[in-house]
């Protein structure tokens, strides 16, 4: 039988979102801590809430450290210490090419010897090139993810038959019916969030799946596109010579004279100490979705104001746009809370759409017979609700727990892998009506101990000095407990709703040997 | 406090448009918000301006980009309350 466009699309939509979809809700749940992977970064390195912030004394320090220790860099760069991250991060590119990084103390200029922790920037990383695989491997098997996601999300558009019309429907305790409204509710509310997120981020990856126009225009360095995109080309005939530049103070004084008193996000300088040096400042503050933030740019030499250096050309517009809406940095902290609770929204699609799959194939299946399929997909979206959750907040328990060190191993990212693991395996050996409560349990009672662990471990090192020094700590504990509160809600209701899809199994089992006794009978 | 007339803005511009939805449009008639329901077009109409006006509050804000995404950005959550709100969510004891 011939079928039509709709059932067409809803054999993509189910065998696409299956395909994929636990690789997806795990690059989704990453992306969504992503939007705070700064905050989580501060929770796990504590020993930086000890600083207090004077911009203006991070920045001369950092620059008088680069003076010292990179006088003839090709460049420079300074993320200036602010509350998001109270230290200063400068890196530099040598004379022979090859770059160095130093985190320095924001008071004393001195280098710090940090944990080695990779803080929020792991989920940040995973979100986009995964773990422990080259990273253009990872980064192409995200892209095919996210095309995935593009084709899921058209065909299950044009799946929905009644988008207007069942848009404030969500009938609960109603077996397949249920997680379907669910499913259909969290998918529309944030459709708009789903596709430009979803678009962009392949857009940013575009090099890698369309490398040919790059190649053509730039045969020799491909990624010279991404300097040209960055900053207007500016031709150099002559060689620089070595000449000191002004002090950061005259600088300073005349961003201050143009700026007043500002919050700087970085500071940069190309050719540091010669006759082509020039320095730019850039403001933290970002009101636009094109990622302009205001800069200044000055001749490191004479101090005078040079103009703007900003690629402005439509593409180049183009780009900063799509990097600004996937990464939303221009997002204050209510909207950035909005931006997060759409990201999970984006999870919960993808859990209700799996388990509707789950569910119906169940139903369908009218014989109880063992099914492997079935029984791993099961296993499968345990192992990724809740398996994946219960693995995050390990790695938040590990950073608590040991003392990662450049030299060692990183014990956070092997206990993120093992407790994730093991969280299958225990799945693929636990009965199916203890699968959610199981694991629901232990991510309960992690996320509510860790923010009492965590409150334990930072009085007893004296981190904790007055309210704003927990507050920083405070923030990620109690997002713990309205997530533990959410798997409480789920945990409280899933018993009622196993037993309503039991019964509907059963009587339809039920119906079925009746139907075919009585068949048998007849004949 | 801008942004809590955009957000009671967009709270009662999907009301409005629940209100008068097809499947609820029956209930609407019969409950004390049936002045809505007499003219589904102006209703409409009215829920648009206060999307219109949520927009303009936020553009207020952000800015006219940031203002326009953040109006998707926070109607998802709060659509989402509005949803748990107007549907019974209990489980109904047999």
């Amino acid at each position: 039988m011939q079928k039509n466009i709709r059932q067409s699309m809803a054999w993509l939509h189910s065998w696409t979102g299956l395909l994929l979809g636990w690789l997806l809700f795990a690059i989704f749940l990453m992306g969504s801590m992503s939007y705070y992977r700064h905050e989580i970064t501060m929770w796990m390195q504590p020993e930086l809430a000890q600083y207090d912030v004077a911009q203006e004394t991070a920045l001369k320090t950092a620059y008088q450290y680069l003076d010292v220790h990179a006088y003839d860099a090709k460049s420079w760069y300074i993320g200036v210490a602010s509350e998001k991250s109270p230290v200063n991060n400068v890196y530099w590119q040598k004379a022979d090419g090859g770059f160095e990084r130093k985190t320095l103390n924001p008071v004393t200029g001195q280098e710090l010897q940090l944990s080695a922790t990779k803080g929020g920037d792991f989920f940040y990383e995973f979100h986009f090139q995964l773990f422990g695989v080259p990273y253009l491997v990872g980064r192409i098997i995200v892209c095919i993810a996210a095309f995935i996601m593009l084709i899921a999300l058209v065909s299950g558009i044009i799946t929905h038959k009644k988008i207007f019309t069942d848009f404030f429907t969500l009938r609960t305790f109603k077996s397949q019916r249920s997680w379907l409204d669910f499913h259909n509710v969290s998918s529309v509310l944030a459709l708009p969030f789903f596709l430009t997120i979803t678009f962009t981020g392949l857009a940013i990856f575009f090099y890698i799946y369309l490398p040919w126009g790059m190649q053509k225009l730039y045969p020799d360095d491909p990624f010279q596109y991404f300097k040209e995109i960055r900053a207007k080309a500016t031709e150099q005939t002559v060689v620089p010579s070595t000449r000191q530049d002004l002090p950061i103070n005259t600088l300073l004084a005349t961003v201050h004279k143009a700026w007043g008193d500002t919050i700087f996000d970085s500071v940069s300088a190309q050719n540091p100490n010669t006759t082509h040096s020039q320095i730019t400042f850039t403001q933290s503050k970002d009101e636009t979705i094109t990622q302009n933030r205001p800069t200044l740019t000055l001749n490191a030499q004479t101090g005078e104001v040079i103009a703007n250096t900003r690629n402005d050309s439509a593409i180049a517009t183009l780009s900063f746009g799509v990097y600004g809406l996937h990464m939303a940095t221009f997002a204050q902290p209510l909207l950035r809370l909005a931006f997060f609770f759409s990201g999970i929204m984006g999870c919960f699609m993808i859990a209700s759409g799996l388990l509707l799959w789950s569910l119906k194939r169940q139903l369908q299946n009218k014989q109880q017979r063992f099914h492997f399929g079935h029984y791993l997909v099961d296993r499968l979206n345990v192992a990724s609700f809740v398996g994946l959750p219960i693995a995050m907040l390990s790695y938040l328990f590990a950073n608590r727990l040991t003392d990662v060190q450049a030299s060692t191993a990183n014990y956070e990212i092997i206990s993120f892998f093992t407790v994730w693991l093991s969280s299958f395996l225990l799945a693929l050996v636990t009965p199916r009506q203890l699968l959610w409560k199981s694991q629901l349990s232990v991510f309960i009672f992690c996320s509510i101990s860790l923010a009492f662990f965590n409150l334990m471990y930072l009085v007893q090192h004296g981190y904790i000095h007055n309210a704003s020094s927990y507050w920083i700590f405070l923030r990620i504990d109690l997002m713990l407990m309205v997530f533990a509160g959410l798997a409480l809600f789920i945990l409280k209701n899933i018993h009622p709703i196993q037993m309503h899809a039991h019964n509907k199994l059963s009587k339809k089992i039920h119906s079925a040997k009746n139907t075919k006794n009585t068949e048998v009978n007849a004949s | 406090m801008i942004h809590l007339v955009a957000f009671l803005l967009i709270l009662l511009g999907m009301f409005l448009l629940y209100a008068v939805s097809a499947k609820h449009m029956e209930k609407t008639k019969k409950s004390r918000f049936h002045v809505l329901a007499q003219s589904a077009f102006i209703t409409r109409s009215i829920a648009l301006l206060c999307f219109f006006a949520a927009c303009g509050s936020l553009t207020y804000i952000y800015g006219n980009s940031i203002g326009i995404v953040s109006w998707f950005i926070f109607a998802t959550p709060l659509v989402f309350l509005l949803i748990c709100t107007v549907n019974d969510l209990k489980a109904k004891a047999k």
